[in-house]
């Protein structure tokens, strides 16, 4: 359920608590407000990320020049709409360039620093207000952009300390509003629910768009098209976006927190915009407590840190040297092998301004540890590559498009996805790779044991022996029609044997069948691949070589739209063949257009070759 | 008013049980929901007088989740062909559960030509032929499955050894009450979870509604 996944970011950030400074950020510019004129000073140095993930732009040079300096700034406001000023910092534009602003900072500012204690500032601040007006014109701050922090006789307001207790106490507080409008989803308490959840820090995302990914959400609202009204029904227009999943302020901050440090401590980047975050499963003490008949609690756990979570970061996350990849393998063996911790897997893609959630669960770090040392045991003892990282498996093997499936499927132990198209047109490519991803996946596909009782249409059959398709046993001296004429038999049996398996479409009938072409759990029991072990075992005894070309084949209209594909290739001096099946997984509707074009295509330049 | 506890088995290839969403991926809890759980039943026997109360689930295997994308309507308002879209769905693989259910016949509901003995004789004779008044689905109308009346209880598998809090997940729309729908905690303890009675989720359960609260 959507809500687990904030239920459990919640109880981690509960775990961790409030955490009202952010760690540690550049600023672009100081204001000193304490000497007789107000000065400024310009921050140089290699500064990592500015407003938004975007460097900041040239301006005020003709300031004087300071050494690059990084402040534990005040978590800044949620702003839509109207522009609220931060406490004790701000963008130059809010700060200083723009009057209307400017106005809103320096009143909020007063008001801070005579709840924060610190009214000996105020007449400091009342004697630069006149004075900004004759002064920046001189500071040549056309295009500039970046935080500005106030300094009073050289220490920045945000780091005073009574400025720092007095923000710690008034930041995401209990509420007890005398008006709720719905209850917390989380908690269960009446509140009344924020606009705009906070915002999420840290987590890459396109580079073109690094002004959305940097700040993102996970919950926003997009009236059109996320009707998720509470009062409202399913896109009605004219609702509210704070409807959008009630939750409190208090709330909202608390699985931010958590979710920002797990994307600082718990996240492996996979591929592209993907990324997979592991945490701890915490207590929820206190979501449900006010209600009488469910007061057991049977999460307890209270330590937010996990000794698996650096290592499956490390082993999905990192391209990792011999070295490296033997000592993270002996600390995954040193685990507990029956540690019953749940761990939240957590499966996101970053290429949009809203973050896309494509998977949560939560599995205990036995079956992660159990999980990641079968992945291990798989590709160990590829020639050359003796252990093989996730990261070295991806590289020049798969496209970004199927890495998450993969990683996914490693993580859970489960059968892995069909891959609709190996990534080896890079310069590493690694056929020797596939090719042992191939037979993995065939073994895992057929260890699958369905868990249901009911007795189930039995779909496998024992591949019959290549004589059965005619011709003399598999030798080196056949002619290449004889060959030709063998795997044509190969495909007719394809073609009759998935006929006999309506089973398949049983589920179906009258639905909405699109499911079935992104389920690879459907299209890992396909003939095809039990093909595939039977012609891998015979040509390993055979020349263990290793020819492929590509030629798609069109099995028939249901197989088509799973996208069969075979390999031949015929090399008139040697004589070898080496035949290759995969089934692919159409992801969408234009995926399988273009699957079946090319099948089209295939086919009918395999007619022509039958023909010569 | 009589009620007696009835032990059904819910089997299904594919299950859906989509609660509160916060965005437009479809995400799915482990057991259903009551309101699922009661819509089950309903496959079984669904009459308006016959109010179906949800004891507990067994998780009876533990299902995959894998990701599945499906077409949706942007928008019931319109309904248009324009609007549709397609949207990832996390969908349970493998589905095997056992729920306990209880009934009672609300008196509020009944037409005039019923009595509360000819729907209990109704709903004994539907069971002991195993007839289902329509095909059960398991969340959602593409995840077919299979119901069946499991007489004698110690015959249920044990349940996989599974624990975990839910928090406040969606409970049901009280259809014998004041059309309003629910959220209730639910927690599984070694593959048990024990739904609240609708009497605690009308006194303790928090109201799924957008509007001033006290």
């Amino acid at each position: 359920m959507a809500s687990l996944l904030i239920q459990s970011l919640y109880a981690y950030g509960l775990a961790l608590g409030l955490r009202p400074f952010v760690d540690r950020e550049d600023v672009s510019f100081i204001l000193e407000i304490g000497s007789k004129n107000p000065t400024l000073s310009r921050c140089v140095g290699e500064v990592k990320k500015g407003k938004k993930g975007a460097p900041p732009k040239l301006g005020g040079s003709l300031l004087p020049s300071v050494p690059l300096r990084s402040y534990a700034l005040p978590y800044s406001v949620d702003r839509t709409g109207n522009i609220r000023p931060n406490h004790g910092y701000d963008n130059l534009k809010n700060v200083l360039l723009e009057e209307k602003h400017r106005s809103a900072f320096w009143a909020q500012l007063k008001e801070d620093l005579g709840k924060a204690g610190l009214a000996e500032i105020l007449p400091h601040v009342d004697r630069c207000l006149p004075l900004f007006a004759k002064l920046i014109p001189g500071w040549g701050l056309d295009k500039a952009e970046g935080w500005v922090v106030i300094t009073c006789g050289g220490v920045p307001i945000v780091e005073m300390p009574q400025f720092r207790d007095w923000f710690s106490s008034v930041y995401a507080p209990e509420e007890h509003p005398a008006k709720p409008l719905a209850y917390d989803y989380i908690t269960g308490q009446a509140c009344i629910p924020v606009a705009t959840h906070a915002s999420i820090r840290g987590l890459p995302g396109t580079a073109g768009e690094a002004s959305k990914a940097q700040n993102t959400s996970l919950v926003s609202f997009n009236e059109k098209v996320y009707g998720y009204s509470v009062g409202g029904r399913y896109g009605e227009p004219g609702k509210q976006c704070d409807n959008n999943f009630s939750i409190s302020h208090r709330t909202s901050v608390l699985y931010t927190t958590g979710l920002n440090d797990v994307v600082r401590n718990g996240r492996a980047c996979i591929a592209d915009f993907q990324h997979m975050l592991f945490w701890p499963e915490m207590t929820t003490a206190g979501s449900i407590e006010s209600f009488p008949g469910v007061p057991e609690l049977l999460t307890t756990r209270t330590d937010v840190t996990h000794p698996i979570i650096p290592l499956v970061t490390k082993v999905l996350g990192r391209l990792l040297t011999t070295a490296e990849s033997l000592e993270v393998w002996e600390a995954v063996k040193g685990l507990n092998a029956e540690d019953a911790t749940l761990i939240n897997v957590l499966w996101l893609r970053t290429d949009k301004a809203r973050i896309s959630v494509l998977h949560h669960s939560k599995l205990s770090a036995a079956t992660l540890r159990n999980n990641l040392l079968q992945f291990q045991q798989e590709f160990c003892g590829i020639p050359g590559k003796p252990n093989l990282g996730f990261q070295a498996l991806r590289r020049g093997t798969f496209d970004p498009a199927t890495t998450g499936s993969l990683a996914l499927a490693i993580v859970l132990g489960t059968p892995f996805p069909a891959i609709l198209n190996p990534d080896l047109s890079s310069g590493d490519k690694q056929a020797e790779v596939f090719d042992r991803f191939l037979l993995i996946q065939s073994i895992r596909a057929t260890n699958e044991v369905f868990p249901m009782a009911r007795p189930e249409i039995d779909i496998t059959m024992d591949f019959p022996p290549i004589e059965a398709f005619g011709g003399l046993p598999t030798t080196d001296k056949q002619t290449a029609s004889q060959l030709m004429g063998r795997y044509a038999a190969i495909i007719g049996w394809v073609v009759e044997y998935s006929k006999k398996m309506p089973h398949y479409w049983k589920v179906s009938q009258g639905n909405d069948y699109s499911m079935l072409l992104t389920d690879p759990h459907q299209l890992l029991h396909r003939p095809q691949l039990q093909i595939y072990l039977e012609l891998v075992r015979k040509r390993h005894m055979r020349d263990n070589g290793r020819q492929f070309e590509a030629a798609f084949i069109e099995i028939d209209e249901a197989l088509a739209m799973r996208g069969v594909r075979s390999n031949q290739h015929f090399d008139l001096n040697e004589l070898k063949i080496g035949f290759r099946i995969q089934s692919a997984w159409c992801a969408s509707q234009d995926q399988w257009i273009q699957a079946k074009r090319k099948a089209n295509k295939a086919k009918a330049e395999t007619s022509q070759l039958a023909g010569v | 008013m009589r009620s007696k506890d009835i032990w059904f088995r819910v089997q299904g290839k594919f299950a859906h049980f989509g609660g509160i969403s916060f965005g437009p991926e479809r995400t799915t809890m482990l057991v259903p929901s009551a309101s699922a759980a009661i819509g089950m039943c309903r496959a079984v026997f669904g009459k308006a007088a016959l109010e179906w109360l949800p004891r507990e689930v067994h998780l009876l295997s533990k299902p995959e989740r894998i990701l599945t994308t499906v077409n949706e309507l942007k928008s019931f308002a319109t309904g248009h062909s324009v609007d549709r879209t397609q949207r990832q769905r996390t969908m349970l693989y493998g589905c095997d559960y056992g729920l306990r259910m209880g009934y009672r016949i609300s008196p509020k509901h009944l037409r005039p030509q019923d009595n509360p003995e000819k729907i209990e004789k109704m709903l004994a004779d539907r069971l002991a032929k195993q007839q289902s008044y329509r095909s059960v689905c398991l969340g959602v109308s593409q995840a077919g499955g299979v119901i069946e009346w499991v007489h004698d209880p110690s015959l249920m598998p044990v349940p996989v050894d599974h624990t975990e809090d839910f928090g406040w997940i969606f409970y049901a729309t009280d259809h014998h009450g004041d059309d309003q729908s629910y959220l209730a905690p639910l927690s599984m303890k070694a593959g048990i979870a024990t739904y609240p009675s609708w009497d605690d989720v009308r006194k303790y359960g928090r109201p799924f509604a957008y509007k001033q609260v006290s």
